[in-house]
């Protein structure tokens, strides 16, 4: 069962390198909030119910409701509906991202090490290196906030798949801290938005040496 | 005393911030801001008599977090003096002091915590906390550049901390598969050595490339530069200081806590790779270009990667005082050019001149400053600079000394014109009518370039001992 939702997790990367619409972008987050809340559960079953639905709290509500929700509104208010001129097209994304998953998949099966899963150590690495791909490929700065998010999702499963538990007073201050990157991130949109009438990170060069 | 000072301060700054964002009155600001920093010299008294005493399960003060807490009391409150007298001086409305002020007292506690904490995942957290508060700091002018330089800092701190988290996981799978679950750093030194070398290179690297942004070397030091150029000028001093320390110590802990294994030599040369490509880069940028403030930015970047060079060749203790005077130093100079854009309105070197005349005890102030950050003696920056090539003449990369020493003749080049052209040349364009500037406001300036003659050429024996045992590892 978690292979299966590790294995959809995984598709939801192939899928984001193709969408065009920025709405579809933040659904795909939110769906991959509910996958990692779906792997969280049945992972941990076994620790105790304050950590347990500690971490439920985050994939569930927070990646999976509120950012969605905070991100859908950023949206609508800088009416943003695609990703204008991408600069890498889909078909290369595509391409990269697929050879991102390959990679990712050599280097777990390299790596091996015996108490590491290779299906949690493969999805993390990709959801990891996609974000950075996104990140540099495309020009909108909210598409780079998407991009950050995914980056988180791998670093979440990544903490997954090690299983080393943070304690919970440094868990909480962790949760706190994305939490309000995010929001603040989202918040800063509205203002380049406002500021230079525009998203593109490009535009971005008031500051210059 | 209690052992649970540490937390009471905590939430006695909480409590601080919380009531200026509602008493705007500027009587009330300064109180609180006395009520404040006398609360963090409870602290700093505190955390001194108890010396690496654990608190609180994850906070222990060492030598090296007790003198980083006295560099970020003094340069702290002469930022919220500083900060008072900008915002007094362009009228700023009560409601924008009052939530800078907030987040000044917010963003000093949080590096606070980066430096007492002594489990790994805390200090991650109160750094990016700190990323946090600064990001209202840089936003203080809500203009366009104040907006760039806080998004871009925003964003690329928060991949960079992502990539330091990776970096603390890689760690925790070496740590698991030696049966253990406990990452403060006391535990990492303990066990490191019998753990897998190919993760713990991984984990250091990853969390040097994250910290980096934090201490303000390569590879990501481009919004640094940016966010120093867009913040206002007492904030660009906090960056340049406290914070830069914040990430020195968030990479130097970990650094300690690896000593005792076999990577010993290869992190040594990642410190020194990495410090030669900021001292590098730094040297570029500053022969080249005109704005002030980001020719003071790049300095910092010179010296922080100096700082790591240091660490690199196994002067910890250069290191440890470097990055203290060049905290002074710099913070000296950024608080100056607070008067300097206030005369002429402009950040450009091009259009200035005759400061020396048009305001004499700043241009004191810039000479200086001058000095001390291209380590001329008397400055005590001299001495350290001096311990790290000798580090490095007696250690396994004496070559790097020699494009070190030819880069920091560039930066000293670049850094003289630009200052002597403010100094000297007449002035080119109509100069805005001279504030009168009160003498009182450099002297706090001139005490901290005082400060940097001091420690490094005057220093009281018990003051090295302490920097000695700073920089010692402990069982």
């Amino acid at each position: 069962m978690v292979t299966i939702l590790i294995i959809l997790f995984v598709v939801t990367l192939v899928y984001v390198s193709m969408v065009d619409r920025l709405a579809t972008f933040v659904t795909l987050l939110g769906i991959q909030g509910v996958l990692l809340f779906g792997i969280a559960y049945m992972e941990l079953r076994d620790v105790d119910a304050l950590n347990l639905s500690f971490i439920l709290a985050e994939t569930l509500v927070f990646k999976g409701i509120v950012i969605p929700w905070f991100l859908q509104r950023t949206l609508r208010r800088n009416k943003l509906v695609k990703e204008a001129e991408p600069t890498v097209t889909h078909f290369t994304s595509l391409l990269f991202v697929t050879a991102i998953i390959l990679v990712s998949f050599l280097l777990a099966y390299t790596v091996h090490e015996e108490h590491l899963r290779i299906g949690y150590f493969t999805a993390s690495l990709s959801a990891l290196f996609t974000g950075l791909f996104i990140i540099m490929a495309r020009t909108k700065i909210i598409t780079h906030v998407m991009g950050y998010l995914l980056l988180e999702n791998g670093i979440f499963l990544l903490s997954l798949a090690v299983g080393n538990e943070m304690p919970l007073a440094v868990n909480t201050a962790i949760l706190l801290d994305l939490l309000t990157s995010v929001l603040l991130l989202a918040f800063l949109v509205d203002k380049v938005g406002e500021s230079f009438q525009t998203v593109d990170a490009s535009e971005l060069n008031e500051l210059n040496d | 005393m209690n052992l649970s000072m540490p937390l009471a301060f905590f939430a006695g700054s909480i409590c601080i911030a919380g009531v200026m964002m509602l008493a705007r009155q500027r009587v009330l600001q300064v109180l609180l801001f006395v009520a404040y920093f006398s609360l963090l010299g409870a602290l700093l008294v505190h955390e001194y008599s108890y010396l690496d005493v654990v608190e609180a399960e994850y906070l222990k003060a060492d030598p090296l977090a007790v003198l980083f807490l006295g560099v970020l009391a003094i340069i702290g409150a002469l930022a919220a003096y500083y900060g008072m007298a900008y915002a007094r001086h362009r009228g700023d409305s009560a409601r924008q002091v009052a939530t800078h002020n907030a987040a000044l007292v917010l963003f000093l506690t949080m590096v606070v915590g980066v430096y007492i904490s002594r489990h790994i995942g805390l200090v991650w957290a109160f750094l990016e906390a700190s990323t946090l508060t600064s990001a209202i700091l840089i936003y203080y002018n809500r203009n366009k550049h104040s907006v760039e330089a806080t998004w871009k800092y925003v964003f690329v701190c928060s991949i960079g901390i992502a990539i330091a988290f990776a970096g603390i996981l890689f760690l925790s799978i070496a740590s698991e598969a030696r049966e253990v679950h406990d990452l403060s750093f006391e535990a990492i030194r303990m066990t490191a050595p019998s753990m897998n070398v190919g993760w713990l290179k991984f984990a250091f690297l990853f969390m040097v490339a994250g910290y980096s942004v934090k201490m303000g070397v390569a590879p990501l030091f481009n919004v640094d530069i940016d966010a120093k150029d867009g913040a206002p000028s007492h904030v660009s001093a906090l960056l340049s200081s406290v914070l830069m320390i914040a990430g020195f110590v968030a990479i130097f802990r970990i650094y300690m806590a690896l000593a005792g294994t076999s990577i010993l030599p290869w992190m040594n040369a990642v410190m020194i790779i990495v410090g030669l490509m900021s001292v590098f880069f730094a040297a570029i940028y500053i022969s080249k270009i005109k704005n002030v403030k980001r020719i003071f930015a790049y300095s910092s970047l010179e010296h922080a990667g100096i700082v790591l060079i240091a660490v690199g060749s196994g002067a910890w203790f250069a290191a440890v005082l470097h990055i203290v005077l060049h905290a002074f130093a710099k913070s000296s100079l950024f608080f100056q050019y607070a008067h300097f854009y206030r005369l002429y309105q402009t950040k450009s070197v091009n259009s200035v001149g005759d400061y020396i005349k048009l305001h004499p005890a700043g241009a004191g102030v810039l000479i200086l400053g001058l000095l001390a950050i291209t380590a001329v003696p008397p400055m005590g920056t001299f001495i350290t600079e001096l311990f790290m090539f000798k580090a490095l003449f007696s250690g396994p990369h004496a070559w790097v000394a020699i494009p070190v020493f030819l880069l920091l003749t560039v930066i000293l080049w670049g850094l003289a014109k630009n200052v002597l052209n403010i100094l000297y040349r007449p002035a080119p364009s109509i100069v805005h009518a001279p504030a009168p500037f009160s003498t009182m406001e450099t002297v706090p300036q001139y005490a901290l370039l005082l400060a940097v003659v001091y420690m490094g050429f005057f220093a009281p024996p018990a003051f090295v001992q302490f920097v000695r045992s700073a920089v010692t590892i402990h069982p």
